[in-house]
């Protein structure tokens, strides 16, 4: 496709003998927010292990923006202008809240480690730059008078809404949400949603995600893939995706709804 | 009184702690006050802020799990000592301008040797983790003695002996000072925030872009080196090198100098490795001669400072009850945070 994205081409994973990726296919266009759907160990997650390289694919090509990133290392790949957060939050627990989107700020930061012990002019201005950036980040998501406080001591929605933030100061074009709204009550996920529009706007973001509270996935996504043991099971909008009969019998069971 | 404002400045104090540090012992020592082996003690707790700063930097802050420390100081000692002895033959008699830059050129080649050691050994680290890297790093440090011991050049299991006594209290607080600057600066830096990054999650930190292979390498080139300083400093100071400084025992002192003042907290290395060399070189002796001159008669059998180990291992066990994070935990004191711009 001319403008999209992230391409994903026959996409298969194996861990020893379990399919758990199997010829997943993808064409995200610019700008949008797409969904991935699907019972417990259906290989979504995988597919983001596969995205962002933490995982190699056995098999496929994952191209993004034109660029073949499939074998690359996660750290490159990240550089290139993806960025996700986790299913389990995994912040810099012991770090502050300012250091934790600092550190995501890093891989933009030219200063060399000779500069850093001598305190040069550039290191200087460079280390004052990279900490405006990150207070602003934190004013975006409302964290800015708990910048000194440790990540670990954040309350959970903060933890969440930290996470993204870090996500977003390695300056990212795709940003893939692995289950932001779990465990929020539903007056957090509206204001997730906001903030998810928010950025995403502000920051000419693509956003792909995965989630399991329907509620928030049928009205955020314009698009919905449903993964269930690996395959691709059905994919369209919302609307087509709530009575697909073949997504009701992956989440309900057969006979389930008459 | 009004303190002018470029005193509050955090490495001004730095500079002027360790400034007063140096006057005050330098003058008791010029009085007389403090001489032979209680200055000795001092140059050698020095000595340990270098080794346990170091080691730090690659256990506490990049959260590595580096037990053979020392190995990397016989790499130091033994180079500088082998150009300083064996090659150059300088003596103490020579007049100080003609030994003084040969010696310090000799530490920092011996330093430049132990970091090209240290980073082969920070590349196995890409792969192993815990438990895994420990063995690998203790197997180091013996493999290091082993072929010490053999190499007839310097000594095998003899030492190098007769090394010129060219270290110096000024010149070992000159380089415990420049070793503490350089890691505060590091430690304190976009740079140093990526070392911590691993240490906190390793999966984390890879994914918002940190190169952690990168930071993982070079956090044991960069303690090694300093290790390597400190080894030089060392030989140069007790006029031997013997493969037994370098043992397991002394990597495991400074390890447990580095649990004690507290993982990622340059302030409580610094702290520990006082109260360790102290306890251990003056303190100990002393304890367990009035200990043996209760049991000798009492039970028949004398405590020798072999015992010093179950001292340590008592100290660990209690701090692990009392205050498992150390000293210090992860804090610094404030002059040991340099200003952020």
């Amino acid at each position: 496709m001319e403008n999209s994205v992230l391409t994903i081409q026959t996409l298969t994973h194996f861990f020893g003998g379990l399919k758990a990726v199997s010829n997943f296919e993808l064409d995200l266009p610019q700008g949008v927010i797409w969904g991935i759907i699907g019972p417990n160990g259906a290989g979504k997650t995988t597919v983001f292990n596969l995205i962002t390289g933490v995982y190699r694919p056995s098999q496929g090509k994952i191209i993004f923006l034109g660029e073949d990133i499939t074998n690359l290392k996660p750290h490159s790949i990240i550089q290139k202008g993806i960025a996700r957060t986790f299913q389990n939050i995994r912040l810099f627990g012991n770090v502050t809240v300012l250091d934790n989107v600092r550190i995501g700020l890093h891989p933009n930061y030219h200063s060399s480690i000779w500069e850093a012990i001598l305190r040069s002019g550039r290191f200087r201005k460079e280390e004052k730059r990279v900490r405006d950036e990150a207070m602003s980040l934190l004013e975006h998501f409302n964290l800015a008078s708990r910048w000194d406080e440790k990540a670990r001591n954040l309350p959970y929605g903060e933890q969440r809404r930290l996470e993204i933030a870090r996500a977003l100061a390695t300056k990212p074009k795709l940003l893939l949400l692995d289950e932001p709204a779990a465990g929020m009550n539903p007056k957090e996920v509206d204001s997730l949603m906001d903030l998810i529009y928010k950025i995403k706007s502000e920051f000419n973001l693509t956003v792909l995600l995965i989630e399991h509270q329907m509620r928030f996935v049928m009205r955020i996504c314009e698009h919905i893939k449903v993964m269930d043991f690996g395959e691709t099971i059905a994919e369209g909008p919302p609307v087509e995706i709530q009575n697909n009969p073949q997504v009701i019998e992956a989440y309900l069971g057969k006979g389930g709804i008459h | 009184m009004k303190i002018p404002n470029f005193l509050r400045k955090s490495t001004v104090q730095f500079l002027l702690y360790s400034l007063a540090f140096y006057l005050v012992i330098y003058f008791l020592n010029q009085l007389n006050v403090l001489s032979g082996y209680p200055l000795l003690i001092i140059e050698i707790s020095l000595i340990y802020v270098i080794l346990a700063t170091s080691l730090n930097l690659i256990n506490g802050f990049t959260g590595q799990f580096s037990i053979g420390h020392m190995g990397f100081a016989a790499v130091g000692a033994y180079v500088s000592g082998t150009l300083t002895t064996l090659i150059w033959k300088l003596s103490i008699d020579q007049p100080i301008y003609q030994t003084l830059p040969l010696f310090v050129i000799a530490l920092i080649v011996g330093g430049i040797a132990a970091a090209l050691i240290g980073f082969l050994i920070g590349l196995p680290t890409l792969r192993l983790r815990g438990d895994y890297l420990a063995i690998v790093t203790l197997g180091f440090g013996e493999i290091i003695r082993t072929i010490i011991n053999n190499i007839d050049y310097v000594g095998g299991p003899r030492g190098l002996l007769g090394i010129p006594q060219l270290s110096n209290f000024t010149l070992i607080s000159i380089f415990t000072f420049l070793t503490l600057y350089v890691l505060r600066g590091i430690v304190f830096s976009s740079h140093g925030r990526a070392f911590i990054s691993v240490r906190e999650d390793e999966v984390a930190s890879e994914l918002v872009g940190i190169h952690t292979t990168k930071y993982k390498v070079l956090a044991f080139t960069i303690g090694a080196f300093f290790a390597g300083i400190a080894g030089g400093l060392l030989c140069h100071l007790i006029q031997i090198a013997h493969p037994t400084q370098f043992g397991f025992l002394p990597s495991f002192m400074v390890l447990v100098i580095v649990y004690l003042g507290g993982m990622g907290s340059l302030t409580g290395s610094v702290i520990a490795a006082f109260l360790l060399t102290i306890l251990e070189k003056y303190l100990l002796p002393l304890g367990l001669q009035m200990l043996s001159a209760w049991t000798q008669p009492t039970f028949g059998f004398q405590v020798g400072v072999e015992w010093r180990m179950v001292i340590y291992a008592l100290l660990l066990i209690i701090m692990m009850l009392f205050r498992p994070e150390g000293i210090m935990g992860m804090k610094e004191a404030r002059f040991m945070i340099p200003e952020e711009h």
